[in-house]
C-alpha cells in the first residue's frame, strides 16, 4: 500500500511534532492552566480566577516596562555592532575577516558567568576601566555608576549576546550577491547608499533573527541584573524567580511569565513590521 | 516516486554481515562487562541527597565519615532557604538531609514535609550545649518531638571596614549621610525586615501588624533608594565589594569577616537593636528511604570531628560543649562560647515563625515576602 505524499510528509514531521508537543507545548499548556489557579497556605489549588493577571498588571507593570526598555536597548546596540562586525568580515577585511570571526566566536567559550564576573572586575571602583581613565587623566575619582547600575547590565549583556547576533547576520551577508553591488557602484552609488538600498534589505531576515535573539535572552535574564545591576536594576525575571522559588506562588509567577511572553511577542511583531517598512528593497517598490 | 529525469542518490549507511554482527556482539559484551563492572563499583556508594547551604555539609562528613561508611553526598546547594521548602513540596522523600531556616521547622513538620528525628539514632545529641538546645527547642520541636538537629548558629549582624569607619552601633547607621553609596545589604529579606523593624522600635519583627510592616517596608525602600550601593546576591559578592573598597558598612554574617583573607580589616558589630539570631539544624525529608544513613550523618555532625571540621572550614560556630572547648583560637575569638546566654538575649534575638493564617490585623508570611518584593520594585 503506497502512502499519499501528504501523509508521508505528515509522518515525516511526527518526530519533530512529538518532541515539540511533549517538551514545549504540553508544559506551556500546563503552565497556562496554572495561571488561573490559586495558592492556599502555600499549596497549589485548582480554580479559575483572573486575579493573578490582575495582580500582575497592578504590581509588576513597572518592572515589565523597565525590562522591555533595557532589553530593547541591548538588542539595538547588539544588532548594530554585530552588523558592523559582520559587514567588516564580509566586505572589507579579506582573509583577516576569518580572524575577526574566530575572535568573536572565541568569546563563546568563556561561559556566561565568567563574562559577568569579568565585567564586574573591570567596571568596579578598582577595576581596569576606572584605573585606565584615571591614568589617562580623564577622571579624578572612579566613576561609581559603571558597576551596580543599568549601564553595567547593558554592557555585560551586549558583550554576551554579540556572537549570537553576529552569526545570523554574517550568514545573511554571505548570501548578498556581488552583482547588484558592482552594478550600483558602476552607476555611481556611494557606499552608504549601497548599504542602505541593497545590503540591508537583502539581510532583513537575518537582522530580525539577530535582534530577536538579542532581545529575548536579556528580557528573560535574571542573573546579570542580580550580579552587576544596582539596587534599582531588578528585571522581571528576578520577580518570576522569586514568585516561583521564594514566595512559592506558581500561579502568579506563571501569570507574570505569560504576560512577559506576550509583551515580548508584541515587541517582536512591531520590530518585524518596522524592519519591513524601513528595509523594503528599493527596486521592489 | 522518481521520474526518469530525476537523479536518484542512494547512500548505503552500513553493511552488516554475519561476521560484523558477531564482532559487534563481542565488543558490546566486553564493553558491557567493563561498564557494568564500573557501575557496580559506583553503585556500591550510597547516594544521600543533601539540600542546603554550601559549607554546611562539612559537618556531616567531618573526619571523612562519608568515605568510611560508603556514602556519597549528592549536594543541591541553595541561594535561599525558601528553595528547600520548594524541594520538600515537590517530593520530600527525595530529600535525605536538608538545612531549612529554623523558624520554618514547625511549619514544615505540620505540613508533613519533615520526618521526626529518632534521637536514639543520634547519641551525640546529648552533647549539645544546653543553651543551644534551649533556644532551638521552640522552633525545632513539635509536641516534644525534634524535627531538626542543631549543628551551628549565628546572626545577621553588621559588618564594617575598621580602617575607614568606627564600629557602628545601630542599624540606622546604614543610613548615615557619610556612608551614602558606600553601604550594602544582602538579599536576606528576613534579616533586612528584622533590622529596619527594630530601628522603628518594633519588639517582635516576626509578629508585626500590617501597619508596622508597611512602615518597615517604607524605611527599607528609603535605605535602598538613598543609601545603598548594592543588594549583594551572595556573601561572596559582599566580600568583593569590601575588597574593591566599594563599601564601608553592610549587613552581614559573622564568618564573612574572616573570609576576606589575611590582614582583614572587616569586623563584626552587634547593633543596639539586636541582630536576627538563628540556630541552624539538619532535618530529614518525610518518606526518605535513607533515614538510617541520614541519622548517622547527623550524628557525625555533632561528633567532635564533625563539629571541628565545619568550624575550621567556614569559621562558623560549634554547638556541642566538647567542640566549644576544642575549637581553635580564631573561632573562639569570633564567638564567645563563655556567654552564649548573652549572645542569644543581648546581641541577638531568636525569632519564631511568621503568622501563617489571616486574622486581619497581623501580617502573614506571604506579606513579608511581598513587602520585600515591594522594596526590590521601588
Amino acid at each position: 500500500m503506497s502512502l499519499s505524499p501528504a501523509l508521508r510528509r505528515g509522518l515525516g514531521l511526527t518526530p519533530a511534532l512529538t518532541i515539540f508537543g511533549l517538551f514545549f507545548a504540553l508544559p506551556m499548556a500546563y503552565l497556562l492552566v496554572v495561571t488561573f489557579w490559586r495558592i492556599k497556605r502555600y499549596r497549589l489549588t485548582p480554580d479559575f480566577t483572573l486575579s493573578n493577571y490582575a495582580d500582575v498588571f497592578g504590581d509588576y507593570l513597572h518592572a515589565l516596562g523597565f525590562t522591555l526598555v533595557i532589553a530593547l536597548v541591548i538588542a539595538l546596540i547588539t544588532t548594530a555592532l554585530a552588523f558592523a562586525i559582520a559587514y567588516l568580515i564580509r566586505f572589507r577585511s579579506g582573509l583577516f575577516g576569518q580572524i575577526i570571526l574566530l575572535s568573536a566566536l572565541a568569546t563563546l567559550f568563556g561561559g556566561y558567568l565568567v563574562k559577568i564576573y569579568a565585567w564586574k572586575a573591570m567596571l568596579g571602583a578598582q577595576g581596569s576601566v576606572n584605573l585606565l581613565l584615571i591614568n589617562l587623566g580623564l577622571i579624578d575619582e572612579p566613576i561609581s555608576w559603571l558597576l551596580y547600575s543599568p549601564a553595567a547590565v547593558v554592557i555585560t549583556l551586549v558583550h554576551f549576546m554579540l556572537p549570537f547576533a553576529l552569526l545570523p547576520i554574517l550568514a545573511g551577508l554571505r548570501g548578498v550577491s556581488e552583482a547588484p553591488l558592482e552594478a550600483a557602484r558602476d552607476l555611481g552609488a556611494k557606499p552608504w547608499q549601497i548599504t542602505r538600498d541593497i545590503v540591508l534589505p537583502q539581510c532583513r531576515g537575518s537582522l530580525f533573527s539577530a535582534f530577536s535573539l538579542a532581545f529575548l535572552i536579556p528580557a528573560g535574564d535574571y542573573v546579570t541584573p542580580r550580579l552587576v545591576g544596582g539596587p534599582e536594576t531588578f528585571m522581571v525575571g528576578n520577580f518570576i524567580e522569586n514568585l516561583f522559588v521564594g514566595r512559592m506562588n506558581a500561579p502568579m509567577g506563571a501569570a507574570l511569565a505569560f504576560t512577559t511572553l506576550l509583551a515580548c511577542g508584541i515587541v517582536l511583531v512591531t520590530a518585524h513590521w518596522l524592519l519591513g517598512r524601513a528595509l523594503t528593497p528599493k527596486w521592489g517598490r | 516516486m522518481s521520474s526518469k529525469d530525476e537523479i536518484l542518490r542512494v547512500r548505503r549507511y552500513f553493511n552488516l554481515s554475519r561476521r560484523d554482527m558477531l564482532r559487534g556482539a563481542a565488543a558490546l559484551g566486553a564493553a558491557g562487562a567493563l561498564g557494568f563492572g564500573g557501575m557496580r563499583k559506583a553503585a556500591a556508594a550510597t547516594d544521600i541527597n543533601y539540600i542546603g547551604w554550601e559549607g554546611y555539609d562539612t559537618f556531616l562528613t567531618g573526619g571523612e565519615f562519608d568515605k568510611a561508611k560508603g556514602y556519597a553526598l549528592q549536594k543541591t546547594l541553595i541561594s535561599s532557604t525558601d528553595e528547600i521548602i520548594t524541594k520538600l513540596r515537590l517530593d520530600s522523600s527525595a530529600v535525605d538531609v536538608c538545612t531549612p531556616y529554623f523558624v520554618n521547622d514547625d511549619f514544615l513538620a505540620a505540613e508533613g514535609l519533615l520526618a521526626p528525628l529518632d534521637l536514639a539514632q543520634i547519641p551525640n545529641f546529648a552533647k549539645l550545649h544546653p543553651t543551644i538546645k534551649q533556644f532551638a527547642e521552640s522552633n525545632m520541636t513539635t509536641d516534644g518531638t525534634w524535627y531538626a538537629c542543631p549543628f551551628t548558629f549565628g546572626s545577621i549582624c553588621m559588618l564594617y571596614d575598621s580602617t575607614k569607619i568606627a564600629a557602628p552601633t545601630s542599624w540606622a547607621d546604614l543610613m548615615k549621610d557619610e556612608y551614602k553609596g558606600k553601604a550594602a545589604i544582602t538579599a536576606d529579606y528576613q534579616g533586612n525586615i528584622f533590622a529596619m523593624a527594630r530601628v522603628l522600635g518594633i519588639a517582635n519583627p516576626h509578629h508585626m501588624t500590617r501597619d508596622e510592616l508597611a512602615k518597615t517596608t517604607d524605611l527599607l525602600i528609603t535605605l535602598k533608594k538613598k543609601h545603598l550601593k548594592a543588594i549583594a546576591p551572595s556573601y561572596g559578592d559582599l566580600i568583593n565589594m569590601y575588597v574593591n573598597k566599594e563599601i564601608v558598612i553592610s549587613q552581614g554574617w559573622e564568618p564573612v569577616s574572616t573570609w576576606i583573607g589575611d590582614g582583614t580589616t572587616v569586623k563584626v558589630a552587634y547593633p543596639k537593636e539586636g541582630s536576627s539570631g538563628f540556630i541552624e539544624g539538619y532535618a530529614i525529608g518525610k518518606g526518605s528511604a535513607k533515614s538510617a544513613e541520614a541519622h548517622a550523618l547527623i550524628n557525625n555532625a555533632l561528633s567532635l570531628e564533625g563539629q571541628i571540621a565545619g568550624a575550621d572550614l567556614s569559621s562558623i560556630p560549634v554547638v556541642t560543649s566538647e567542640a566549644m572547648e576544642k575549637a581553635g583560637a580564631a573561632n573562639k575569638a569570633l564567638y564567645d562560647y563563655t556567654d552564649l546566654e548573652g549572645y542569644f538575649t543581648r546581641k541577638t534575638l531568636v525569632m519564631e515563625m511568621y503568622p501563617l493564617d489571616e486574622d486581619g490585623e497581623y501580617a502573614i508570611w506571604d506579606d513579608y515576602q511581598e513587602a520585600w518584593e515591594k522594596v526590590l520594585k521601588a
